[in-house]
């Protein structure tokens, strides 16, 4: 199916991209933990935000522990991992440690969080660069709580006004993924927010990978 | 007796690369650094004998940190220890005579580095 941004083959393309990239994330974030989380495969989809609210939030106004940073170069926009806020402890205690006092853990838990983020979402977006043969930059990880529609608090989005059918946003690329931590699981995923002005220089770099496969 | 640079903005980082320098190097002497200003003066202060260094950083990335470094110290081992595996930040890495560590780290690369490109 052809959507508002892209056709079937250069969503085929993307898809790929982020599969390696997310498998990429894994390994290293596996790494981080002494393999004892396990970062799924995902899924992946292209959407508007006020339907990426409606899904992950279910109606409910839940909260969630995010980071994000922001990238530029061949395409600009933002970067976010977001998971579920009160399971966001148990992730930081397998990265630093069961071992650690409980005062100590929360003292570090939000810069946990941003080098978890910071990982995931650099492994993510550098794979995407380097398949395309673009480069990006990155910015500093940054750590931050929302609840329900506020999810994306750097965005300058109206969701009313999409849900009128009037494309004022940016394209959302959303790859669901869930983090196996020992016998629970922590499902969270990873939000690109990419600048509408930036989707034609996307295609086209997507293109040109296209063009290079023979495709 | 070794004496390891670690320079990151994230005290997580440092913490968890500070594990896995102990399990190999024991003995090493680990000073630390949360961004390229104060890499400088730790350098000054101490002697080093390798560095490691994150890329992205506030104030000036690892790269320009590594290019200061490779001035006053031409024979410091130095790894460039990222998330960002972007080819171009890799070549620009090696070009500076750095090896390329994807973050974090494994056992197998960190010890290639430090037992064997800097040993």
């Amino acid at each position: 199916m052809t959507d508002a941004f892209f056709t079937d083959v250069q969503r085929d393309a993307l898809t790929e991209m982020m599969n390696l990239g997310v498998g990429r994330a894994a390994s290293a974030f596996s790494k981080l933990v002494g393999d004892e989380v396990l970062l799924s495969v995902p899924n992946i989809s292209l959407t508007t935000v006020s339907d990426a609210v409606a899904q992950f939030t279910g109606g409910e106004s839940r909260a969630f522990a995010g980071v994000m940073e922001s990238f530029d170069g061949f395409i600009d926009g933002t970067a976010a991992l977001l998971f579920p806020g009160e399971r966001s402890l148990e992730l930081v205690r397998a990265v630093i440690g069961e071992d650690m006092p409980a005062d100590e853990i929360s003292d570090l838990e939000e810069e946990t969080l941003a080098e978890i983020g910071n990982i995931i979402l650099n492994n993510c977006l550098a794979t995407v660069a380097n398949a395309l043969r673009k480069r990006i930059h990155t910015s500093l990880p940054e750590t931050y709580r929302a609840t329900g529609d506020a999810m994306f608090p750097f965005l300058d989005a109206n969701p009313r006004a999409e849900a009128n059918g009037l494309v004022t946003t940016p394209m959302l690329l959303l790859v669901q993924i869930d983090f196996s931590l020992r016998e629970r699981d922590i499902g969270g995923f990873l939000a690109f927010l990419i600048d509408l002005k930036s989707t034609e220089a996307f295609r086209s770099a997507i293109d040109e990978y296209l063009a290079e496969l023979g495709v | 007796m070794k004496t390891v640079l670690l320079v990151d903005d994230s005290r997580v980082a440092r913490m968890s690369l500070r594990r896995s320098i102990g399990a190999l190097l024991p003995d090493a002497t680990i000073v630390e650094a949360g961004s390229a200003d104060e890499a400088i003066i730790v350098a000054g202060q101490n002697t080093i004998s390798v560095a490691l260094i994150d890329f992205n950083m506030p104030g000036r990335t690892g790269l320009e940190l590594a290019e200061e470094l490779r001035q006053s110290y031409p024979d410091l081992p130095m790894a460039l220890v990222t998330a960002n595996i972007q080819d171009a930040v890799a070549e620009r890495a090696r070009a500076l005579g750095m090896t390329f560590i994807p973050k974090p780290p494994d056992a197998a690369s960190m010890q290639a580095f430090l037992m064997g490109d800097a040993a």
